[in-house]
């Protein structure tokens, strides 16, 4: 008499998932804990010092106004955000010239800061120039050497800006970008990174 | 006669309602790798005020967290996580008078005094908070008085651009 066929091969093999829920677990406190850190609007400081000691960190003299000798040593760029639009003036001129001119407010009422980017650009290869050397001074916070160019003019990285009293805080930060870089074909190329706030003239 | 039992039937396995996990797994994976790599040791350091909305700047240094005030169009506070201390009120910051703000003033002293009394070396450095909205003739007022005390080194909270 034939045998019985074993039911043992009928057996399933027995199921070899990994137990995922303690991980689930784990992961569900995770999420919520990092969500409570993250930093989802990332922050940045805007350095800002005041004439005096970004005179110093610019390797500029901290006296404004041009040279007594006849020699220009001071460019004393500043823009001024009035109620009419961006006054640019160099060498403390204040008569309509090539060292004096406005830049007329957009039609929707706000600073026109790409053409004020454009002529910055301008003033600084054209009255600027090139470095005519470089220098270095010690970073009391970081303790490194900071490595800057220099120009004709001693404050030749500097930008003055004044703004009418209601002139929200927004704009003068937007100022102050559009004064440290223009960007060209995707590179960063230097304007005046030395930002100064003054008293409205 | 009667009908045998059904095989069938008698042997067939009640199916498991197991849920499946992999999947979940799988998403909750990248959203941890994503938390995790925007998680910053800077955003545990300095928060942003609830009271202040930032400007935003082309800006990428790091904040620090020291001596940190918020200037907002309701006057200047004392940056607390809670119930922000008024330092200085809309009245003393719109009189045209006031170059410098006394009141600031003297908490800016009383600061630097305290700093010195704990034997720190006094590094005239501090974080400002100030909404986008105020106006630039009370920064002036604020940077004055900064000055005056020696408080040399402003260094102004905003929030990243992304657009250049």
């Amino acid at each position: 008499m034939a045998f019985k066929p074993s039911l043992k091969k009928k057996r399933e093999p027995e199921s070899t998932e990994l137990n995922l829920l303690p991980v689930m677990n784990l992961i569900i406190v995770l999420i919520p804990l990092l969500l409570s850190v993250a930093k989802l609007t990332e922050m940045a400081l805007l350095e800002y010092l005041p004439p005096a000691e970004a005179a110093e960190g610019a390797g500029a003299a901290p006296e404004e106004g041009g040279g007594s000798g006849g020699e220009q040593t001071n460019l004393s760029l500043l823009v001024n955000l009035a109620e009419t639009g961006l006054q640019v003036s160099m060498f403390n001129k204040v008569d309509p010239g090539p060292y004096f001119f406005e830049i007329p407010l957009k039609p929707d009422g706000s600073y026109d800061f790409e053409t004020f980017n454009a002529r910055l650009w301008d003033i600084k290869q054209r009255e600027v120039g090139a470095p005519i050397g470089v220098d270095s001074l010690v970073n009391e916070k970081t303790g490194r050497y900071d490595v800057f160019p220099v120009y004709k003019y001693k404050d030749g990285r500097e930008i003055s800006i004044t703004a009418v009293g209601k002139t929200p805080f927004q704009v003068v930060v937007n100022a102050m970008d559009v004064c440290r870089y223009r960007s060209i074909d995707g590179e960063k190329q230097e304007l005046f990174p030395v930002t100064l706030l003054k008293q409205f003239q | 006669m009667a009908f045998a039992p059904s095989k069938s039937a008698k042997h067939r396995k009640r199916e498991k309602g197991e849920l499946m996990l992999n999947s979940m797994m799988d998403m909750m994976t990248i959203i941890l790798l994503f938390l995790l790599k925007t998680m910053g040791s800077s955003g545990a350091l300095l928060r942003p005020s609830p009271y202040v909305e930032l400007p935003k700047a082309m800006r990428d240094k790091e904040p620090q967290k020291g001596l940190c005030i918020l200037i907002t169009e309701q006057g200047i506070f004392e940056d607390m996580e809670r119930n922000p201390r008024m330092l200085v009120d809309t009245q003393e910051l719109t009189d045209a008078d006031n170059v410098v703000l006394p009141n600031l003033e003297t908490f800016l002293n009383d600061q630097k005094e305290f700093t010195k009394r704990l034997g720190k070396p006094f590094k005239g450095e501090i974080t400002i908070q100030c909404g986008k909205e105020v106006t630039y003739d009370w920064l002036l007022k604020v940077i004055n008085t900064c000055g005056q005390t020696e408080y040399a080194t402003l260094d102004f909270v905003v929030l990243k651009a992304t657009t250049s």
